[in-house]
């Protein structure tokens, strides 16, 4: 399990993160998000042992971090937002100085993580593209099966295809138990791949649930094609293209308003739930 | 590979390239020992007509001038001490401020390896090649002086050079690496470890019997390693060379403290 209670870290008099609180469950995923500079990489700095919390508590399988971080970094995977490793190293290289620091790796596994990701062994770390580069990293994250994956930014510069790729490795660490956090601002694969949330805004969590109660809380879009305004339906926001309304319902709302609109005429309905961007957005105003 | 393995293939190529200097240095010099000795005359009563304070500020003593070691004292050792101040300097950024300015050092301290032990690797790394460089000097040392130089001379006094270079590469390879702790960026901590070697040497020997600025040479550290008594008085100061070695070792106490205590941010 991952714990972090009313964590707090300042930079001199700058507020870095503020009583962020959430935990993460064995096979669960937690999406962190928030626009750069929220908390995010401060809050998994601070958990993966680089700086000390002003206040709080971050735990990794009850282990406080970052003091007792050396008895469980064995079971932590990293993949930092921004790629750093020996640049003068050739990629096999690096994967035999990464294997020097594990008791255990499955060679096979590693193996497989090499086919699947198309690493490169060949070329040197400098030389491989931003997206190469990114999958040195998430091999070196997932060899030693970490039961803890700490992720920030992990698909930037990634393919859609070897994003896909990632995916599925990680609903396989899932599956076998993994407790995942995965910083992101991308939105759309955090509400893929995620099963619940953690919204951070200026160091301070504003935000935590499932990723559906994420949407709950917003308010639908009701297209509604040919539709003979009533007077009725004049206490809801709405927006008017050629021949379509555009409603804004609230979730709790919703019930009301369908009864309000089949006592009008119309030609079509088209119900859609807004995409996370929009629901970020609207929390963030 | 391990981290230390890892260190070592680093550094080698410059290493190499150090070891390749020093040793063509000592068959330079080695080889025209003799025939300088022997000219030394004219040399001599050229130095006497010279105040005594400019002498100090180069390093040099009439009565020595004529020995072999004297030569090698005076002249070689300006340019070895800088040498091996210089290898001390760089190699402790390339190891410890390098890793915060490439930001490896996240990679680092993810991985199931305690700060103490990446420190202690990383130390053993420097350790082994300053180890190299002073064996090498040492060994080349003596190996050219007995091939090449006919005169009398003391292998005593030649060790003595090569421990005082021992003493000042560990310093200032030992406060490089506290330096890059703090600093962490490695063109800073080189260059402001160039500044205090350089500030340093001179201040032991161009203030040499000028009385004014006396304080300036009780702060370098080659002030405690002279090379003048040491072959005038055939002395090697070895207490003064154990108490900078210790001063050395607080540097590399502190700087592990610092290293596990501190906040890294990237």
């Amino acid at each position: 399990m991952i714990k972090v209670k009313n964590l707090k870290k300042y930079y001199g008099k700058n507020r870095g993160i503020e009583n962020v609180n959430f935990e993460i469950k064995e096979g669960e995923i937690l999406g962190l998000i928030g626009p750069n500079g929220a908390g995010k990489t401060t809050t998994i700095r601070i958990l993966t042992g680089f700086l000390k919390p002003n206040d709080g508590n971050a735990l990794i399988s009850n282990f406080k971090m970052p003091f007792e971080i050396d008895k469980i970094k064995e079971k932590i995977g990293y993949i930092p937002g921004e790629v750093n490793f020996y640049g003068d190293m050739k990629v096999k290289e690096f994967l035999e100085f990464n294997r020097s620091f594990y008791k255990n790796i499955d060679k096979k596994y590693e193996k497989e993580l090499i086919e699947i990701l198309g690493i490169e062994l060949n070329k040197k770390f400098k030389a491989l593209s931003l997206g190469n580069k990114k999958k040195v990293a998430i091999l070196q994250a997932l060899v030693h099966k970490p039961k803890y994956l700490i992720l920030d930014e992990p698909t930037n510069g990634l393919d859609p295809l070897v994003q896909q790729t990632f995916y599925e490795l990680i609903k396989k660490h899932k599956e076998n138990g993994s407790v995942i956090l995965f910083s992101s601002h991308v939105l759309s694969e955090v509400e893929k791949i995620c099963d619940s949330f953690a919204m951070i805004k200026e160091g301070v969590i504003v935000k935590t649930g499932t990723i559906e109660s994420l949407k709950d809380l917003s308010k639908k879009l009701i297209y509604v094609y040919n539709l003979k305004f009533t007077d009725s339906l004049e206490k809801y926001t709405y927006t008017k293209k050629d021949n379509v309304y555009v409603f804004e319902i609230k979730s709790n709302r919703l019930k009301n308003f369908l009864s309000d609109l089949i006592a009008t005429d119309f030609y079509d309905i088209e119900i859609k739930n807004p995409a996370l961007e929009d629901i970020f957005l609207e929390l963030y105003k | 590979m391990t981290l230390l393995k890892k260190e070592i293939k680093y550094t080698f190529k410059n290493l190499f390239i150090w070891v390749l200097v020093i040793i063509l240095f000592n068959l330079m010099f080695a080889s025209i020992t003799d025939f300088i000795t022997k000219q030394n005359s004219p040399f001599t009563t050229f130095l006497e007509k010279m105040p005594d304070t400019f002498l100090k500020a180069f390093n040099m003593d009439i009565s020595i001038m004529s020995r072999p070691e004297g030569l090698f004292g005076s002249e070689g050792m300006t340019f070895m001490y800088i040498f091996f101040g210089i290898f001390g300097s760089l190699l402790a950024s390339k190891l410890y401020a390098s890793e915060f300015d490439n930001k490896t050092i996240e990679y680092l301290l993810t991985k199931p390896f305690s700060r103490k032990r990446i420190f202690i690797h990383k130390l053993f790394a420097i350790v082994f090649d300053l180890l190299i460089l002073f064996g090498v000097f040492l060994f080349s040392e003596l190996l050219f002086f007995k091939l090449f130089v006919s005169g009398q001379y003391s292998n005593k006094i030649l060790f003595a050079f090569s421990l005082y270079l021992f003493v000042t590469e560990v310093f200032f390879a030992f406060l490089g690496i506290l330096i890059s702790l703090y600093i962490k960026s490695r063109k800073l901590t080189n260059s402001l470890l160039l500044g205090i070697l350089f500030f340093m040497y001179f201040a032991s020997t161009v203030t040499e019997g000028v009385k004014n600025t006396e304080f300036l040479r009780k702060i370098s550290i080659f002030h405690y390693m002279p090379i003048i008594e040491t072959i005038k008085n055939s002395k090697v100061y070895y207490i003064n060379s154990i108490v900078i070695l210790l001063i050395s070792l607080i540097f590399i106490v502190f700087s592990l403290y610092v290293f596990q205590k501190q906040d890294i941010k990237i």
